[in-house]
């Protein structure tokens, strides 16, 4: 790494819609597969990552930024991934956690895992279904028996008309 | 509505159902096939009673199930729906009495077979069924299992002896530990490396003994009934203590033992210290106590020949020439680095001791002194190391105190601090005084970085396995 030179090494990133992103080497090196093809000499030219596209890679790269500008206080931390989920909608979680799963970058996976999970908190199945659209596969039969199994799952969920 | 989510990999929806509590993780696999048994794949497990019995946590506190066979029966049930899948966490909080032991026994067998890593098992403080008791011989049907914590429960000795071989680490909280019970866990955990118990009931004596016991840590807070501890523990490196009453500790065989720390609620524990403890364990490299300060006339101060670091807390110190410590320090001919802590202060008649002379501490590299308001006894005591301490390089006064919460645990405690005026004289009187060219001086309310002021444990793994 280039890191003894002083100077801030930087990174071009290329997401799969051919747009051209800088980002500082040390905020790259959160992500684990970035981290690696730094270590193994991979990183000189233009680093191609092909399941991210460029919408998404800006937002992961903001979110590289922001987090590494934070000295190692996990309080502030998890503060500034708050605010930075906070106002993102599914389709952008969505596409966050696949481009998190493709760079391995665990924090930010966890992160949008959770956001992800707090959505579905308490809700009854019914309206799970419709806010993620999910369409119901299961035989009456079929449903009614994993219901069964399941009948202790179904106290305490938030009031539904539809469940 | 597009099914964005159904879009997600496996790996994925687990990792998001993962974060869900299990009740509502469980109620995913309704809603389509798919979804059908990833719950099954998520490996931290969290019930309660209110979850097993169909309650909606939080609604009564106080519900009273009407037998403890159908919390068992019901956890039981789960357990089978996900078997074949793994679960390496496992948190059970429930009720239970005596009647429905067999039943809990299988739901035991079953997790050990599921390749249960941790386990956390609390008596539900709610419920009127307050005897959940966990008996030694389970541990053996839980083999791959590395932590376990118990709480609120009974934990029974047993006459069967079936060893687990990877028990590293047993925590005990709020627990009636039945007369044979610590020998039994010792004798049937063989790997056995940290035991730490907070709050429980114990009989008049424990015992830590045996030929071949792995066990390096133990922790013994605030456990009533014990009278008597007795040790032949060749392995065992940390000991640490707090209790409101003095006990006897028979110190048969530990000469590993490196770390220890003692505090006896509202005693003066500085006699012992000095005498019987010093005697039994001259090799300790590292000694931590809290002592109330009010009398250390001790004519005889003991050797501690390998002490490497002290710590002191001393509270409801009455009006003190500190000097007194010195006779303490010339017992501790290696030591490395003193913390001292005045953490409440009293003011009473003045105890007067005589001026000693100055005896050179050679090997004393880092002194802090917490709780340091300034006064004269102060001043001296911290001139006086300056003046002896011949190779120093650290002198860190602090205003706050700096207290031991334990395991590895140190926290500054706040109070008021130094007027500008005080915190300067402190500065200027100490400044330039050490005989150490090395010496660097700060005086501040308290560090910058508190978290990582505390001295690091690097006496060995044991202590990090505990966290």
């Amino acid at each position: 790494m280039a890191a003894e030179t002083g100077t801030p090494t930087t990174l071009t990133l290329k997401s799969n819609d051919d747009e051209l992103f800088s980002v500082a080497e040390s905020a790259a090196i959160l992500s684990v597969t970035i981290r690696n093809m730094v270590e193994d000499g991979c990183a000189g030219g233009v680093i191609p990552l092909d399941n991210v596209d460029g919408k998404t890679l800006a937002s992961v790269i903001t979110y590289m930024n922001g987090i590494s500008a934070i000295p190692a206080d996990e309080e502030k931390k998890k503060s500034y991934r708050d605010k930075f989920l906070s106002d993102k909608d599914f389709e952008t979680l969505a596409d966050m956690v696949l481009a998190a799963n493709y760079l391995n970058m665990s924090c930010l996976m966890d992160a949008v895992s959770a956001k992800i999970a707090q959505v579905m908190e308490k809700k009854s199945v019914g309206w799970v279904r419709r806010k993620f659209g999910i369409e119901n596969d299961y035989t009456p039969e079929e449903e009614a028996a994993v219901k069964e199994e399941h009948k202790w799952t179904f106290e305490g969920v938030e009031t539904d008309d539809d469940n | 509505n597009e099914d964005l989510i159904s879009q997600l990999s496996d790996d994925i929806l687990i990792l998001i159902i993962s974060r869900l509590s299990t009740r509502d993780a469980t109620r995913t696999s309704l809603l389509a096939r798919r979804w059908r048994n990833l719950y099954r794949y998520v490996t931290e497990i969290e019930l309660s009673c209110y979850d097993l019995l169909e309650r909606a946590p939080g609604i009564s506190r106080s519900f009273r199930p009407k037998s403890s066979d159908s919390v068992m029966n019901a956890l039981d049930s789960f357990l089978r729906l996900r078997s074949g899948s793994k679960i390496p966490s496992f948190r059970l909080t429930a009720c239970s009495n005596k009647s429905a032991t067999d039943r809990f026994e299988q739901c035991i067998s079953i997790l050990g077979r599921m390749d249960v890593e941790s386990f956390f098992l609390e008596g539900c403080r709610h419920s009127y069924l307050l005897d959940l008791s966990f008996s030694c011989h389970l541990f053996s049907k839980m083999p791959l299992l590395k932590k376990i914590e118990l709480s609120n429960c009974y934990l029974q000795s047993s006459l069967r002896s079936q060893c687990n071989n990877s028990i590293q680490n047993l925590v005990l909280m709020d627990v009636s530990v039945s007369p044979g019970a610590i020998e039994s866990v010792l004798s049937n955990c063989l790997k056995l490396h940290s035991l730490m118990m907070t709050g429980c009931a114990c009989p008049s004596k424990l015992s830590f003994c045996g030929p071949h016991l792995e066990l390096k840590s133990l922790y013994i807070m605030e456990c009533e009934g014990v009278k008597e501890i007795e040790f032949y523990a060749s392995n065992l490196v940390i000991f640490e203590f707090t209790n409101p009453v003095q006990v006897d500790f028979i110190f048969d065989h530990v000469p590993q033992l490196q770390s220890t720390y003692i505090y006896i609620f509202e005693k003066n524990i500085f006699p012992y210290v000095c005498g019987k403890l010093a005697v039994d364990l001259p090799d300790l490299k590292s000694l931590n106590f809290a002592t109330r300060g009010d009398n250390f006339q001790e004519s005889r101060i003991n050797m501690f020949g390998n002490l490497r670091r002290l710590y002191i807390n001393v509270y409801s110190l009455p009006k003190i020439h500190l000097l007194w410590l010195t006779s303490f320090l010339h017992s501790c001919p290696l030591l490395q680095e003193f913390h001292l802590t005045m953490n409440i202060c009293v003011h009473g008649p003045l105890v007067e001791k005589e001026k000693q002379a100055v005896v050179f501490h050679s090997e004393l590299k880092k002194m802090e002194i917490g709780g340091f308001r300034g006064t004269e006894y102060e001043m001296e005591f911290a001139l006086y190391i300056l003046k002896s301490a011949i190779s120093l390089e650290i002198m860190n006064i602090n205003r706050c105190p700096k207290v031991y919460s334990g395991p590895d645990n140190w926290r500054w405690e706040y109070v008021h601090s130094w007027s500008e005026n005080t915190r300067a004289r402190i500065q200027t009187e100490l400044q330039g005084q050490a005989v150490s060219k090395t010496a660097q001086l700060t005086v501040q309310h308290e560090p910058d970085d508190p978290l990582h002021s505390g001295p690091s444990c690097s006496l060995c793994d044991a202590c990090c396995v505990q966290r």
